[in-house]
């Protein structure tokens, strides 16, 4: 590694701007739109407005309301989902034998099976039973895929997990609680950060499900993007894409200074997102 | 081992509930209806007062922010002040997932506490919910400023050919209308009805598109199509007959495909919205856009959707016009506050307000001229001389305003467009 | 707990441990699936229909714009897959010289991962579109004379539109999860080769490429389902006149009219069945990932 080390110089640069370039190009337009009053083909620049920042801010454009109502649903799933992926990925990374692989494709499947296959029959079926229209239902079903994506995160970490400290730890006469918190929690902290990071960039942007389940009841940042969308104002829909990616940029930038280290120097936690 | 057992069987016992609970569809019995009943019998104080508190969910597309805007700012305050009555607008992107919605409430068997309270709806959409009996009503005439409307008026009293039958209450009027370029085009240059527009287009290569069916206007592109091509309106008001409608519609399709070639992107695809249209033209990409604004076209422009020196204007052959309307569903939580909103929105000073351009979004208005008196007559005579440039003027508009088909032929255009155009290679 | 002796208790632990996962599992997603299955062999009791039929898939596989967006899905995630896959290796053998000093690199390679991919659809609109910015800049530069003799970018006949938001949000993902294979296990493997006088192709035949490869095909598998079952994508970026099948479907779904619920369910099953061979490569493939940890 050390040998690479050395020549840094021209290739450094060149890949740096290749990789601004490709990462940040296309947030240029959204940016500039957000605050343009007209830009007609070929204007570079457009003429200013503050006209869609000022609607987003206003109460009808109802964009605190989604805020809220994404962020606590978001928030919620990823501790929920954490709550029930733990036990399944541990009892299945570690004790469970027989029937693992079984289990494991029954619990991993929703993360390959595409919402809009499942996102309506799900809908009758809380139609049903009294959950749509409800925060608790739209909840359930940001948890479908939520669930399963923390499951599939953490078993990969007790795939690899050494259970011996934790034998050891016991047989010196600490309790369950006392080895939890000892020995499990901080190996497994970045594993469990990086799945309530994700959990929660599922939660934030899914459209589908609560279209189907929430039926408009519960108005989410997704929901107004896509009714924007079909207005054809650019504008709106820079200024609403920049509110959109905001939170959650400024959530992964935190989350990154605890869960990036290992992200990049741990075999753990190899495994990121491609659904958000 | 046997934990896995038991996991079988618990897996098991879940599907076997599942199945159990998606089969028992039918169970709370008609007490909604029968609220309902009472409040379409009472008097229009019992109403208010019933109204008073309650929370109405407005389904309603949510694309225009001066739409939002209007609905919130001056409806919202209103309501609330006057009527204690909270409004809460649900943004959508197409009123058929509002319909879509109370027909899966209705298969799931909740008759009552239904989460839809009104839908701002017309054509198609109304016709669907309306033949699968899941409207509230009939409650437009109930409400006091029905008095304004002329439902004896068949445009008014007919939904696509459907009679609304106090099934869904006015709330404004469009007509088709296209748009050019003042700068572009001098008006002598522009085609006024289709055969000239075929001409313009073969001349002007790639320079025309319309936006896809089912998109609203762009099927009301295809049924004036259908008009003049088949000889005129009247002859359709009757109800749909597969081979007569075949007879005439491929002509529509032979026109549609031989002139496919001129067309912005030699027709290989269409934007799917109206606001795709719109701005292709805003970028000089094509000479025509659509608009369905009676008030005009200053509400874009002044966003910059439009250029400036955009102009609309109607053919000689006529346009297709409607009005369009809210209804509530039949199992409705808050009907007594959605017929609250439902008569407010007709209050003759509101419905100025949302035709004039600067305050509301150049809507035309549901309620009849010839039905005011004093002040509102006044306004209204305001209202009319401020229309511009940016403005088709509005005895003109009438003059050119076709009726639209009956439900039915709506689909027929649709898939036939879809399949013998779109698809046709 | 597994220091408990006695059996029975061990299993109920256990089984207290899956089978909360297991019971939401099967009570959402798979009563989801079993729903739209009913719905669509045409059992739709509010239109009257109680009987069980074939008839819509009989119809499907007899329609060539269901095959033609069938295969227009699959291409397009067989091209956005490869192209992210392909890139993503580059890119991830490329940073991974820069262990020490790729801090911002890191940085900036998940950038665009908490991205939602309407987002991205979005801007690659604003971006590649024929009145686009790359548009006016090529304008500009005298290239172009107006929006229509730039080429066809998005909502164009082959999805190049679609696979290019792919590809911009999948890079980093699939990059990520090379990388932390490359970074790791793979180092001593290949000093040893080294020392032992293997050349630089060699390294990568013997000792890199087959130890990214499960982690390569274990993240290409979830691209290549995402991106076949993805709605938002298409939404925005695809031409009218080429669905993909979720578009098939959802179009189908929001028809007012209810006959068509049936197809949009039948399209449905389709899009499960396919992803369900695509679990089951995942479980094959990917799996040795997770062995070679051990």
């Amino acid at each position: 590694m050390r040998r690479n080390g050395v020549n840094h110089g021209k290739s450094y640069a060149f890949l740096h701007a290749i990789m601004i370039s490709l990462f940040f190009l296309p947030f240029i337009p959204l940016l500039a739109w957000s605050f343009a009053q007209q830009w007609r083909f070929p204007d570079l620049v457009p003429t200013v407005s503050e006209r869609a920042w000022l609607y987003v801010f206003s109460t009808h454009s109802q964009v605190k309301d989604a805020i809220f109502n994404s962020l606590g649903l978001a928030a919620v799933t990823s501790l929920l989902s954490q709550v029930v992926a733990y036990p399944a990925a541990r009892a299945l990374g570690l004790y469970v034998k027989r029937w693992n692989k079984t289990i494991r494709l029954l619990l991993i499947a929703p993360i390959l099976i595409p919402g809009i296959s499942i996102a309506i029959g799900v809908h009758v079926l809380f139609l049903h039973s009294g959950l749509s229209d409800q925060w608790l239902g739209v909840l359930l079903s940001h948890l479908i895929p939520a669930i399963p994506y923390s499951i599939y995160l953490l078993y990969g970490f007790y795939a690899g997990y050494d259970i011996g400290y934790e034998k050891q730890f016991r047989l010196l006469g600490a309790g369950r609680l006392q080895t939890f918190r000892l020995v499990e929690l901080p190996l497994l902290r970045s594993v469990l950060s990086l799945s309530i990071l994700f959990s929660f960039l599922i939660s934030w942007s899914q459209y589908l499900f609560t279209v189907f389940i929430g039926g408009g009841n519960l108005i989410t940042l997704p929901m107004l993007l896509f009714s924007t969308l079909s207005s054809g104002d650019y504008s709106l829909m820079g200024a609403l894409c920049m509110v959109f990616v905001l939170p959650a940029l400024i959530i992964v930038i935190f989350s990154s200074i605890g869960v990036k280290k290992d992200l990049f120097e741990e075999k753990e936690a190899s495994r990121v997102d491609p659904i958000v | 081992m046997r934990k896995k057992r038991s996991v079988k069987v618990i897996l098991f016992l879940c599907l076997v509930s599942l199945i159990i609970a998606a089969c028992s569809g039918k169970d709370s019995a008609d007490k909604g209806k029968a609220a309902g009943d009472a409040l379409l019998s009472g008097s229009w104080d019992q109403a208010l007062a019933e109204a008073k508190g309650q929370t109405v969910n407005w389904y309603m597309w949510g694309g225009s922010d001066a739409i939002n805007e209007f609905v919130d700012r001056k409806y919202g305050s209103v309501l609330k002040d006057k009527y204690g009555i909270t409004l809460h607008r649900v943004p959508l992107s197409d009123t058929a997932e509002a319909v879509n919605k109370v027909l899966n409430e209705k298969q799931a068997g909740k008759n009552k506490d239904g989460s839809v309270d009104l839908i701002w709806i017309n054509g198609e959409n109304f016709a669907t919910l309306k033949q699968a009996d899941a409207l509230f009503g009939p409650f437009a005439t109930k409400l006091p400023n029905a008095k304004y409307v002329d439902y004896s008026n068949p445009a008014v009293g007919k939904d696509f050919g459907l009679d609304t039958e106090g099934y869904e209450s006015v709330w404004g009027s469009a007509q088709f209308q296209f748009v050019y370029d003042s700068e572009r085009m001098k008006p002598s240059e522009l085609p006024h009805n289709y055969k000239e527009l075929k001409s313009w287009a073969e001349k002007h290569p790639g320079r025309f598109t319309y936006n896809a069916p089912p998109d609203f206007t762009g099927t009301r592109f295809v049924k004036q199509l259908f008009y003049e091509l088949s000889g005129g309106h009247q002859k359709w008001s009757k109800p749909f007959v597969q081979q007569e409608f075949d007879a005439e519609a491929t002509k529509v399709w032979d026109y549609l495909n031989e002139v496919k070639p001129s067309l912005w992107r030699k027709g290989e695809t269409y934007p799917k919205t109206i606001a795709e249209l719109a701005a292709l033209f805003n970028n000089n990409e094509v000479d025509f856009a659509f608009t369905q604004d009676i008030g005009g076209i200053a509400t874009d422009i002044g966003k910059g959707k439009l250029p400036k020196t955009a102009r609309p204007y109607v053919f000689d052959t006529g346009t297709i016009g409607d009005y369009h309307y809210v209804a509530i569903p039949y199992n409705a939580a808050h009907k007594a506050a959605a017929m609250v909103v439902a008569n407010l929105i007709l209050d003759p000073k509101l419905q100025f307000e949302k035709a004039d351009p600067a305050k509301g979004w150049g809507d035309g208005i549901g309620i009849d001229p010839s039905k005011l008196e004093g002040a509102n007559k006044k306004l209204y005579n305001e209202l009319k001389a401020k229309s511009g440039e940016t403005a088709v003027q509005a005895d003109v508009l009438l003059k050119h305003k076709l009726p639209d088909l009956p439900a039915a032929y709506t689909p027929a255009l649709e898939e036939g467009w879809k399949n013998l155009v779109l698809f046709q290679k | 707990m597994f220091y408990s002796k006695s059996k029975p208790i061990r299993l109920m632990i256990l089984s207290g441990m899956l089978v909360p996962s297991l019971l939401f599992v099967a009570g959402t997603f798979f009563a989801g699936i079993f729903i739209s299955g009913v719905q669509s062999l045409d059992y739709f009791p509010l239109i009257g229909k109680t009987t069980l039929s074939f008839r819509v898939y009989i119809e499907l596989f007899h329609s060539a714009i269901f095959y033609r967006s069938l295969f227009f899905s699959l291409g397009i995630s067989l091209a956005a897959t490869f192209i992210s896959a392909l890139i993503a290796v580059i890119l991830a053998l490329w940073l991974r010289r820069y262990v020490r000093h790729g801090r911002w690199l890191h940085f900036l390679l998940q950038f665009n991962l908490p991205v939602p991919h309407v987002v991205g659809a979005i801007a690659i609109l604003l971006l590649f579109g024929q009145s686009g910015l790359i548009s006016r800049l090529t304008y500009w530069a005298g290239m172009i004379q107006q929006p229509s003799q730039f080429p066809v970018l998005v909502t164009d006949q082959n999805g190049i539109g679609i696979v290019l938001e792919y590809v911009w949000k999948e890079v980093p993902f699939i990059a990520v999860s090379v990388l932390s294979i490359l970074k790791s296990w793979v180092v001593p493997y290949e000093k040893q080769l080294q020392l032992l006088g293997a050349n630089a192709w060699q390294r990568w035949k013997l000792v890199t490429f087959p130890f990214m490869l499960p982690s390569l095909l274990s993240s290409s598998i979830i691209v290549f389902a995402y991106t076949f079952g993805s709605f938002e994508v298409p939404y925005v970026l695809g031409s009218i006149s080429k669905p993909t099948l979720p578009i098939l479907a959802y179009q189908a779904y929001l028809n007012p009219n209810l006959t068509y619920r049936s197809e949009a369910m039948a399209i449905n099953i389709v899009i499960t069945i396919i992803s369900m061979f695509l679990v089951i490569f995942y479980m094959k493939w990917g799996e040795g990932y997770a062995e070679k940890r051990r």
